[in-house]
């Protein structure tokens, strides 16, 4: 078992921070200074600028001119049976190769089956299964992705709404826990982790987990130390009468969040560290005021 | 087809409401739940997708119409596409499909002209090439063809689309100004329904934004030549049959940058 933190003297490297940037945030970032001093890098969803031309790409050119990129893929689905599609591929490979950012990631998911011999695309990251051949799967499709890409890949973990062995039954026996999954995918693929802390958090209590924050963080002391790449925070809006929480990434950082993030920087040292913040987009003075919070954490005491 | 493939065929059939897939979803509450909750999410991102690439649409209609036909949207047009950018072609037969939008008979085409331009706002950049025109003089025009500008396109609508974009979305113009354009636009509107032709359009994209301007009768057919890529030679011939001044016209069509240079055809 991996030393868990509180036994360890910890000297704190720079934790790099940075923050998920949305169209309406363009004006301020590009020519304001409010961010100065607050936040290192910013996040942009690839799929945002596979267009052929226009301004999409201009404008990325001059986001990145002034922040370091983190580029983030929500299309490729590595963890479909049915493999990425080449023409797909190398759009995302050809916005990797123009911009060269900071950090590349991806989400472990899949996105897409034939059905009546049509391919259909869900628009959203569903969950794949934890066992043997999807994580043969996945290895196969991350090693393609970074030989053409020519660099590591984060791959996300995930929050999910049900688990793959209630819609078939042949996968009950065959499923390896979460973390064991994300470790052997490691392992093998030479990839690492994004580790998104919002996602552990709402999968818990949607699962009823018993003092979800103290369980996960036992957890985390599970996961190789050197395969944490980056590190996501958001939070979910509050939702009445309903038994799920729905992953919206709609609010700012939870509490519990905050809490499972003290303890992640402290034993992931100097791992970049990135507030999302996808839907109910907040003002950019807003999601930098989240991000002097996160700074305020990883600061060398 | 192994476990996992059936599982994931499961799913995906489930959230596009497609039959065939192997469990009777009745029997599984908890399952169905979530099951809504990724069909939820796929509708939720089609209706923030669309109504970006249809912005004039929602605005005409209002956010919950709109959200009405994104639902008949996904019901017809499977999404195959990875990028949701390229999504939505099917609007404007959907919308003709609605008869509770009878009283809007302009809306399709609302819809048509907001894809065009979401479609040239995307497309490659033309690179302009203002030493080619040198070749109109070294040349035999027949060899020549006329560079446009990205997204180039010539388009016949009944309706005053152009009118009706700029309604909705610029943001530009004052309310005396909006007051005359809403005025005119209304007029446009009711002579579409007893004209014998449609009007058309140019639509370009100099730059970054897309421009549109209509077209006169007399300039039509070559403006239909260069959009069909015809030889500088057949072009030129058409303009002059159609008692157009050519240096007039081409000095035009190059400031607007409509057309950004020459190139020779080997």
């Amino acid at each position: 078992m991996a030393e868990t933190f509180e036994n360890k003297t910890i000297t704190k490297p720079k934790t790099d921070i940075g923050v998920g940037l949305r169209h309406s945030h363009y004006q301020q970032a590009l020519y304001g200074d409010e961010h100065i001093d607050l936040i290192d890098f910013v996040e942009v969803h690839a799929e945002n600028f596979f267009a052929k031309g226009g301004a999409s790409k201009t404008l990325l050119h001059q986001v990145n001119e002034k922040f370091d990129l983190s580029i983030h893929g929500t299309s490729l689905g590595l963890g479909s049976q049915h493999l990425v599609p080449e023409f797909v591929l190398s759009q995302f490979a050809s916005l990797i190769d123009e911009f060269q950012p900071k950090l590349v990631s991806e989400h472990l998911c899949f996105n897409r089956a034939m059905v009546d011999g049509k391919l259909l695309h869900s628009g959203d990251l569903l969950p794949i299964s934890y066992d043997k051949q999807s994580l043969d799967t996945i290895v196969s499709q991350i090693l393609r992705v970074q030989d053409r890409i020519k660099r590591p890949i984060l791959i996300e973990n995930l929050s999910a709404y049900l688990q793959p062995e209630q819609l078939n039954e042949q996968l009950c026996e065959q499923q390896m826990q979460e973390f064991e999954f994300l470790t052997l995918m490691c392992e093998r693929s030479g990839c690492g982790l994004l580790l998104d802390l919002n996602n552990l958090l709402i999968n818990a209590l949607n699962r009823h987990t018993d003092s979800p924050v103290s369980y996960l963080k036992q957890a985390l002391n599970e996961l190789p130390v050197n395969a944490v790449g980056e590190i996501h925070l958001a939070g979910y809006s509050t939702q009445e009468n309903i038994d799920t929480i729905i992953d919206d990434h709609g609010a700012k950082v939870s509490q519990q969040c905050w809490e499972l993030f003290e303890y992640a920087s402290g034993l992931f040292n100097g791992t970049p560290s990135l507030v999302e913040w996808d839907t109910n987009i907040p003002s950019w003075t807003v999601l930098l005021a989240e991000a002097k919070k996160a700074q305020q954490i990883v600061l060398p005491k | 087809m192994n476990a996992n493939s059936r599982y994931q065929n499961d799913l995906i059939n489930f959230i596009f409401h497609k039959p065939g897939s192997t469990l009777a979803l009745e029997q599984e509450p908890d399952v169905q739940r979530s099951i809504d909750i990724y069909r939820n999410n796929l509708f939720e991102n089609a209706a923030r997708a669309l109504a970006i690439t249809f912005p004039t649409v929602e605005s005409l209609m209002g956010r919950k119409a709109f959200r009405f036909l994104v639902a008949k949207l996904l019901q017809t047009e499977s999404k195959t596409q990875f990028d949701w950018g390229e999504y939505g072609k099917c609007f404007p037969a959907v919308i003709t499909q609605q008869d509770d939008l009878l009283a809007f008979p302009y809306l399709s085409e609302v819809a048509e002209y907001d894809w065009l331009i979401h479609q040239a706002q995307r497309a490659s950049d033309v690179i302009p090439n203002s030493a080619s025109f040198a070749l109109l003089q070294e040349h035999d025009l027949t060899t020549l063809t006329f560079d446009t500008s990205a997204a180039f396109v010539v388009k016949a609508f009944w309706f005053p689309v152009i009118e009706l974009h700029r309604l909705a979305n610029d943001a530009s113009i004052n309310a005396l100004e909006k007051e005359a354009l809403q005025k005119n636009t209304t007029n446009l509107i009711h002579n579409a329904i007893n004209q014998d032709k449609p009007r058309s359009l140019v639509l370009w994209r100099p730059d970054y934004k897309a421009n549109a301007i209509w077209l006169e009768e007399q300039a039509l057919s070559a403006f239909q030549l260069l959009a069909k890529k015809a030889n500088a030679a057949e072009i030129i011939a058409e303009v002059e049959a159609q008692q157009i001044d050519l240096t007039q016209w081409l000095s035009q069509l190059i400031e607007s940058k409509q057309v950004v240079g020459i190139t020779k055809q080997s």
